[in-house]
This record gives structure tokens, C-alpha cells and sequence, in this order.
């Protein structure tokens, strides 16, 4: 499958134009980060996807009301947008699920897959799934560091800014998670090759 | 460690976020201090395995979203659609 050579700027335009087509661009360029992110805070995988959903619908409607102008900045921006579902959600500690009936819209059913084999495959997501439950452990404000520095591309200063600390603390959460990752690695003896 | 060095440069150097100046100063000190290339390769070593944690969303949940998106959309936009 060709990767789509328009940026994520060209591809909003795109759609406030009333291409519908490229929302489905834009969700398969980045729902790995934008899920997974969402999906270590709660470690619940069915609220991740409800918030998930939540979010792609506050995206839709903040750029048809014409208030976004992050320009160059989409991802990080929906990060934002779900980091801040995740909090109300903690905040309000109760579920409110969201459904949709898939069945009648089923045109965008085919998503594109990785070509690999079977094996390589199955190796990646056994690593995948340890690695998770290895991030899972981490303390939550060093698993939100770890998050916004390789999920949202935030830089340690933006992050220090986003959570209200100063930079050497977040500096010292990602360290702390990356030692503590380590120690879990050994700790339970896992061997982790890619 | 290095006087000069502090483990939040290491941390800094490993994410690409030091000036030209700081980083020729960390690897110098990775290169020529045991104690700290030790530290650094360790957690370069944990930070390639978080990109590999990624998970998909649902299709039905990406499916909803996208009708969704066609169900609202203006209605001179879907006409030209």
C-alpha cells in the first residue's frame, strides 16, 4: 500500500474541503499512538476505544467549527484532546460508553495490514503485549512522561510545561521509567530482541 | 559520573534534545567513562523497546468514527462528495 504523501496539514484541509477519505488517512497514520497512548493510562481496553471514539468525535467537530489552528502540529494536538478525556474520565471514575451502529457502515471495514509473515508477526506481538504490561507497571506520572515523549513527540520542556513540573523532574520521571523498565526486563528475565 | 555530566543529560542526549555543544560533551564522556556508557546504553536499550508497545484501536471503533464523520457532515460537503 503507498503512504499517502500529503502531511497531516494538507490532509486536514483536504477534509474541512468535504473530503471525507482523508479522516480515514489521518486515523490510520496515527491511531497506534493515539490508542496505545490512551490505552496505558486506563489499561482498560474497551474504555480506551470508548475514549478513543470520543476524541476522534471532538477532533471532527472542533475542525468543522473552524477553531483548530495547530498547524504542523495534528498529532500532538489529539493527544492533547485524549489526555484530557482520560483526566475527566478519572475525574468522574465512572463509564459512559459510546455506541454507534457499525453494522449499517461497514464501506471502511477493510484497514490496511502490515505485510509480514506469520512467525515475525507473532514474535512482534509477543514482545508488543510484554512490553505493555511491563509500561503498565510504571508509576503513572513516569508511564505519562514516557507517553508524551514517544507517543506525542513532546519535548521535555513542553511535557515539564503540560504537567505543571519543571524540567529536571520530567527529565527524572523518564529516567526513572527507563531504569525501571530495565529492572522489570531482568527481573523477570525476559529476553526481548527486535 | 563525570563532574560535568549529569544523568538528566543523558537522558536529554538520548532523545536528541542537547545543542551541538552538549552532545559532543555527553558522547565524550560515554566513549571515555565506563560508569556512564553503561548507564546510557541501558536506557537507549529501554527506550527502543517502548516504540515496539504499540496497539492497534478496534475497526469497529475506527468504523465508527469514520460513519460518524459521513452521517454529520454539511450537507453541501456530502453533495460534492
Amino acid at each position: 500500500m503507498c503512504k499517502d504523501p500529503r502531511n497531516d496539514q494538507e490532509l486536514v484541509s483536504e477534509f474541512l474541503r468535504g473530503n471525507e477519505d482523508t479522516l480515514q488517512e489521518l486515523i490510520v497514520r496515527h491511531e497506534r499512538k493515539i490508542f496505545t497512548s490512551i490505552y496505558l493510562l486506563v489499561k482498560d481496553r474497551d474504555l480506551a476505544n470508548d475514549i478513543f471514539q470520543e476524541t476522534f468525535i471532538k477532533v471532527i467537530k472542533t475542525l468543522r467549527s473552524g477553531n483548530y489552528n495547530e498547524e504542523g502540529k495534528f498529532l500532538s494536538w489529539v493527544l492533547r484532546i485524549s489526555h484530557n478525556l482520560v483526566i475527566d474520565h478519572f475525574r468522574s471514575l465512572k463509564r459512559m460508553p459510546m455506541v454507534y451502529d457499525t453494522d449499517e457502515y461497514s464501506v471502511f471495514d477493510t484497514l490496511p495490514l502490515e505485510d509480514t509473515n506469520i512467525e515475525d508477526k507473532m514474535i512482534a506481538d509477543q514482545i508488543q503485549t510484554t512490553v505493555r504490561a511491563l509500561i503498565e507497571q510504571l508509576p503513572y506520572d513516569q508511564r505519562e512522561v514516557v507517553i508524551m515523549r514517544h507517543f506525542a513527540n513532546m519535548s521535555f520542556k513542553e511535557i515539564a510545561d503540560a504537567t505543571g513540573v519543571s524540567i529536571n523532574t520530567s527529565l527524572g520521571r523518564m529516567r526513572y521509567a527507563l531504569i525501571n523498565l530495565r529492572k522489570l526486563i531482568q527481573e523477570k528475565q525476559l529476553v526481548l530482541s527486535m | 559520573m563525570n563532574e560535568t555530566i549529569t544523568l538528566n543529560h543523558l537522558v536529554l542526549y538520548l532523545y536528541n534534545e542537547t545543542e551541538i555543544t552538549e552532545s559532543v560533551m555527553v558522547q565524550k564522556a560515554i566513549d571515555h567513562d565506563e560508569e556512564i556508557a553503561e548507564e546510557f546504553y541501558s536506557m537507549a536499550a529501554a527506550r527502543d523497546l517502548i516504540d515496539h508497545s504499540l496497539m492497534h484501536a478496534s475497526k469497529s471503533s475506527i468504523n465508527s468514527i469514520l460513519s460518524y464523520a459521513m452521517l454529520t457532515a454539511p450537507l453541501h460537503k456530502k453533495a460534492t462528495a
